[in-house]
């Protein structure tokens, strides 16, 4: 069957038809076109027209008039637009005109840089100018950095790089800063959270540097469909920008099917697993041979969806190879091989994380299945555009896990299909983020007094580091007195940059085959932990915690381990609290203190506990922002004890899912925990924090949003067809204790928070 | 929100388990009975910048340091330094070259690592000049780097230990930050850690200038200061005044300056006469490979001839093999075979290598595949009893002894 007889099969199939909660198809789209700009040089036209483009498209044609006017901006076109012409065309324009202009590229990842290298490679190849570009990354031979430093006239590198790699030698990159006019940020999105409040300061270190050296460069910045992408891309840069969204790019006819797995156990309100029935549906699109990734968003779901799907072809000749997994801890060269079968067809099948939802080239494929909402609308419409890039028609499967925030997704589509609610936040003045970039900005160049960093604070933040004796006051200067490299000390990406590594030692010589941050590594690879890597189990023979490596070995085993982590939290500091009737709400700082205790062991397919064992490592502590809610006593509300502590776990379940309805940020951003009687307010509390360092402002906006929260956590409850509760609303009801009835204790005490609302209206 | 900015950083770094950044409050001396105008003879030297602090020590050309007097290192013969670094022009002398080292405040590199002292040496007047630039504090750099490149201007050419990739790459550096345009751009750079590794690679277990002092030149320090300890002990010295660390800083950096004096007369003399001079076993073998590298044929043969007398058996390895590809080079075979053959004759020698190389000569140069096939065979026998260690052999050996059979027509027994 080829995609439309599939298509038509599934229509005509009630088993399918009965979990499909929505079918949308959107029709094939025109493109909207604009003749070529007269400021583009007749020698990029003439390349142009050789690609067949003898137009623009509408936004393209706008972002080049508006960067010709000297302005910032974003552009927001959904996956494959076109949006790479919007700064080819403008930087290469630049540099014909002066050959000393010079441009940044940044892109998150490497693989998409080398993938854009290519493609301006072509461009320039074709239209016959003589125009040097290099990817300068961790990858770049120590015999080319000097080259690429001098002549690079485009150099194409990652957050990282520049970072650590390029802002603290700046002394040998003066060509580049002295005539800097461009700094692209491709995926600006991609930057929220921690990431972003990262990269918005080594934009502010950029932008010194840059003061330095005498250049003001204009910043190009591309983004997908998210609700606040000016805001996002002038935080990022630090100044304003114009928004482009006039996108004139055509498209192919795209198929959106919403599909939630029956309830096979009311009572629980169980429903199939994902897991499972994404692993139906992709077996079907695969043996009919059509192109096919797969979603899941966890890189344990990767590897158990590849072992399960490989299932299928056993024992077929040839095609076990069709089905792989790609996610992050692959080494680069398997992932390029990946790629690379992906684009000649050679793979049918793939299984990936969101490693593969930006935008690599695999081509086009037919068919996407997302395991479990990605999290947020923008990443689901990226993984979505993995699907029919080009033209022609192309389905999506979204097929719901049984989470509160899928199932809310699953059952109020018009929240998907509308303009994007999601907000893409940033903290660049998050204490710690900020002050270790300060650190690494007075390496590079001493401050000067009342020079600002961002923040008002900053002479009070130099006069700390002073008495830390990290920096010098003489004259009117701050100068850096360390003999340490403070770039060093940051990972732009995660809490901490001090990886794991995983060596297999199967075979008699030992090999590195990916590694875990330090964060994940209790969880992940604690002593007898099953590590699922490409398909293939293997234990954790020996943890080497303080050499930061696991030792494992290839096992066969029919289970996966599931880790347990206790947490404790402690308040530090009140910032504003109210009282909302009979409420206590408040927002400050708080230590969490995070221990994995035990693991499971989870067989494989029936997905049942047939075992366990202790983990003994070391808790990890994080001080981080929260917002709290403190609860009038039992007798008060009249409840007693147990289903006062049922209500508080129902509704710790509930809220960190009702959380991203209204902020974009990943699963496990925010983090929620009760106590039946807390030391601080002295009340039954349930505290929501970020789950970073310093906080990212996600449990701030949240204190704000509190009735529009509480009332989304009751919307998730009512909608849920179980009786008592289950994992799609208040948790499994195994997890609560005695007689009660969950869901309708949890709802109790979403009315209590809510009351106040009711009485006054 | 920053209302208590300190308390809330001290947390996080609680939490973060942040670098021991000691956080003492600590009032500021203006003043310390032990400053450096009070500890050490200088002056101050002041230029449009501002002013920094400059030690200077005279030596006659009849002090000796490291076993020869100071002096034989001015008139040295700039014509076989080219030897090892090409960049030397005819018309140069050692009076064109300044010795530099810089003490830093840290060795990572980047900018925030700044050059606190700079020593610097040359010949004036028939005596040995030691002079050391030394910043105060962060505000003195400009002055500093001024007062620097002002004498930097009158010479043509650096001597340095490892300065290529660190000092004068970490100088360059601090000028580009200063907008100072360096007075020397391109300097003729004759860096000593790279002949110091070729000759004393083999011979000692490391190869900085504080081991070849020691080893080579027989100087031995007292009290030295640990090159780890220097940034700590500068960042020290800004905030309590008290020089006495400095000073032994700046001893120490003297006495590197003196030793690459001294090193360079040693090097130059072991060049010019290579066989009376070395040990006559690595550290000749070492002076060969300058040769080598530097392309002085004639040199070249004579040190690894005379590397045949020598004890070491890695040495005779390495020695037949490099003169005997020079001879093969050359078309002297003659030479290139007794050499085979003596290897072959030396039982501490492995003898794959020349047997391939024999056969080879014998196959294609004397058109003998007979005699060629005899060795190759004799080869992949002691190949197969010695195990993984000659797998690099291996396969080339068994393409040579299956061809050898085509054209010889034997069939194998192997």
């Amino acid at each position: 069957m080829n995609l439309e007889q599939m298509l038509d099969y599934i229509k005509s199939s009630n088993a399918i038809m009965d979990n499909v909660t929505k079918w949308v198809e959107i029709p094939s789209r025109e493109g909207v076109y604009s003749e070529i700009p007269n400021c583009v040089d007749p020698r990029i036209k003439k390349a142009l027209s050789a690609r067949g483009i003898h137009k623009l498209y509408s936004h393209q044609a706008s972002a080049v008039e508006e960067i010709e006017k000297g302005k910032n901006v974003v552009v927001v076109t959904p996956t494959a637009s076109g949006k790479t012409l919007c700064y080819n065309i403008p930087v290469l324009n630049a540099i014909l005109k002066d050959s000393d202009s010079r441009a940044i590229f940044l892109f998150p990842t490497k693989a998409l840089s080398r993938d854009q290298m290519t493609e301006l490679h072509e461009l320039i190849t074709e239209a016959e100018i003589d125009i040097k570009t290099y990817t300068y990354d961790g990858d770049t031979p120590q015999s080319a950095r000097k080259a690429i430093r001098q002549a690079g006239h485009i150099v194409v590198t990652n957050p990282d790089m520049l970072h650590s790699g390029i802002l603290p030698h700046h002394t040998k990159w003066t060509k580049l800063f002295e005539n800097l006019k461009f700094v692209v940020i491709d995926e600006i999105h991609h930057y929220r959270g921690v990431f972003g409040s990262h990269l918005a300061n080594v934009i502010r270190r950029l932008r010194r540097i840059c003061n330095f050296y005498g250049s003001n460069p204009q910043f190009i910045c591309c983004s997908a469909t998210i609700a606040n992408p000016a805001e996002l891309a002038s935080k990022v840069i630090g100044s304003d920008v114009v928004l482009i969204d006039n996108n004139g790019a055509p498209s192919g006819k795209k198929h959106i099917i919403f599909y939630n797995p029956p309830v096979v156990n009311k009572e629980l309100g169980i429903r199939k697993s994902s897991l499972l029935e994404a692993r139906r549906i992709a077996e079907m699109l695969i043996r009919n041979d059509i192109q096919t990734i797969v979603f899941t968003r966890s890189r344990l779901s990767v590897e158990v969806l590849v072992t399960y799907l490989k299932d299928i072809f056993h024992g077929k000749m040839g095609k076990e190879s069709r089905v792989r997994g790609y996610r992050g801890g692959y080494l680069p060269n398997l992932r390029r091989e990946i790629e690379q079968g992906l684009r000649s067809g050679e793979i049918t099948g793939v299984v990936s994380t969101n490693a593969l939802e930006l935008g690599i080239d695999i081509g086009s494929l037919e068919a996407c299945v997302i395991c479990g909402y990605p999290g947020s609308i923008a990443s689901t419409w990226q993984q979505a555009g993995r699907a029919g890039r080009r033209s022609g028609e192309s389905v999506v499967f979204m097929v719901a896990s049984s989470s509160p925030l899928d199932q809310y997704i699953v059952n109020n589509p018009d929240y998907f299909f509308g303009s994007s609610p999601e907000y893409g936040l940033i903290n660049p003045d998050n204490l710690v983020i900020l002050y270790n970039h300060m650190k690494c900005a007075v390496f590079e160049l001493p401050f000067e007094d009342g020079e600002k960093f961002g923040v008002e604070t900053t002479d009070e933040m130099l006069a700390y580091m002073e008495e830390a004796r990290l920096v010098r006051h003489v004259g009117s200067r701050w100068h850096f007195m360390s003999d340490v490299f403070p770039a060093d000390d940051i990972s732009l990406r995660s809490a901490s940059n001090e990886n794991f590594i995983i060596i297999d030692i199967s075979e008699p010589q030992h090999r590195v085959i990916g590694e875990v941050d330090r964060f994940s590594a209790p969880m992940l690879i604690h002593e007898e932990a099953v590590y699922i890597h490409e398909g293939q189990q293997y234990q954790v023979e020996k943890l080497d915690f303080d050499d930061k490596k696991a030792y494992v070995r290839k096992v066969d085993v029919d289970y996966y381990t599931d880790a347990n982590l206790a947490v404790d939290l402690k308040v530090l500091d009140v910032f504003r609290e109210e009282m909302d009737g009979r409420i206590q709400k408040s927002a400050g700082e708080v230590m969490v203190t995070a221990l994995v205790t035990m693991f499971k062991k989870i067989k494989l397919y029936t997905h049942e506990n047939i075992g366990s064992g202790p983990v003994n490592l070391p808790e990890t502590e994080m001080h981080t922002t929260s917002y709290w809610i403190g609860f009038p006593e039992e007798s008060e509300i009249g409840i007693s004890k147990n289903d006062m502590q049922n209500g508080l776990l129902g509704l710790s379940n509930i809220i960190a899912n009702a959380a991203p309805i209204y902020l974009m940020c990943d699963p496990g951003d925010i983090k929620v925990v009760y106590q039946v009687r807390s030391t601080f307010t002295q009340k039954p509390s349930l505290y929501i924090y970020d789950n970073y360092p310093g906080g990212i402002g996600f449990s701030d906006k949240l204190y704000e949003l509190h009735r529009e929260l509480f009332s989304a956590a009751r919307q998730m409850i009512e909608q849920c067809p179980c009786e008592q509760g289950c994992p799609s609303c208040v948790g499994p009801v195994e997890e609560f204790s005695g007689n009660g009835n969950p869901k309708k204790t949890t709802l109790k005490m979403i009315d209590i928070v809510l009351e106040d609302i009711c009485t006054r209206t | 929100m920053y209302q208590d900015l300190k308390s809330k950083l001290e947390m996080y770094k609680k939490s973060l388990a942040m670098k021991k950044e000691s956080v003492a409050r600590q009032q500021e001396p203006v003043r310390s009975n032990f400053d450096i105008d009070k500890l050490l003879e200088g002056f101050i030297c002041s230029n449009g910048e501002g002013s920094c602090f400059v030690t200077e020590e005279r030596y006659p050309a009849s002090y000796i340091y490291g076993g020869c007097s100071i002096g034989n290192t001015e008139t040295l013969n700039t014509g076989i330094l080219r030897n090892i670094c090409g960049d030397i022009d005819n018309d140069m002398s050692l009076k064109d070259f300044l010795f530099l080292d810089t003490e830093t405040t840290g060795l990572s590199g980047g900018t925030g690592t700044v050059a606190f002292l700079v020593g610097t040496g040359f010949f004036e007047k028939g005596e040995f000049v030691l002079r050391q630039f030394f910043m105060r504090d962060y505000d003195e750099e400009p002055a500093m780097l001024t007062a620097l490149n002002e004498l930097l201007s009158k010479y043509k050419g650096l001597i340095t230990f490892n300065g290529k990739a660190f000092d004068w790459n970490l100088l360059h550096t601090r000028f580009v930050f200063n907008r100072i345009k360096p007075s020397m751009s391109e300097p003729v750079h004759l860096d000593l850690l790279f002949p110091a590794r070729k000759i004393w690679k083999l011979k000692l277990e490391s190869c900085s200038l504080v081991s070849i002092e020691e080893k080579v030149l027989e100087e031995c320090r007292t009290d030295d200061v640990p090159g780890a300890m220097i940034p700590s002990i500068y960042f020290k010295y800004l905030e309590d005044r008290d020089a006495r660390g400095i000073k032994r800083v700046i001893k120490h950096n003297k006495l590197d300056i003196m030793s690459m004096v001294s090193l360079l007369n040693r090097i130059c003399s072991m060049l010019e006469n290579p066989l009376a001079e070395t040990d006559g076993d690595r550290e000749l073998l070492g002076i060969g490979k300058i040769f080598e590298s530097s392309g002085d044929y004639q040199n070249v043969i004579d040190c690894f001839e005379a590397c045949m007398g020598a004890e070491s058996i890695i040495v005779k390895e390495s020695a037949s093999k490099k003169l005997s590809q020079i001879y093969k080079r050359s078309k002297n075979y003659e030479k290139a075979v007794e050499h085979w053959n003596n290897m072959l004759k030396d039982p501490s020698i492995p003898k794959i290598f020349p047997m391939i190389e024999l056969a080879k000569y014998y196959e294609h140069k004397k058109k003998d595949p007979f005699k060629a096939l005899e060795i190759v065979e004799e080869a992949v026998r002691i190949s197969a009893g010695m195990g993984i260690m000659n797998n690099i052999y291996h396969k080339d050996l068994k393409k040579r002894l299956e061809r050898l059979r085509r054209k010889t027509g034997s069939v194998g027994n192997a």
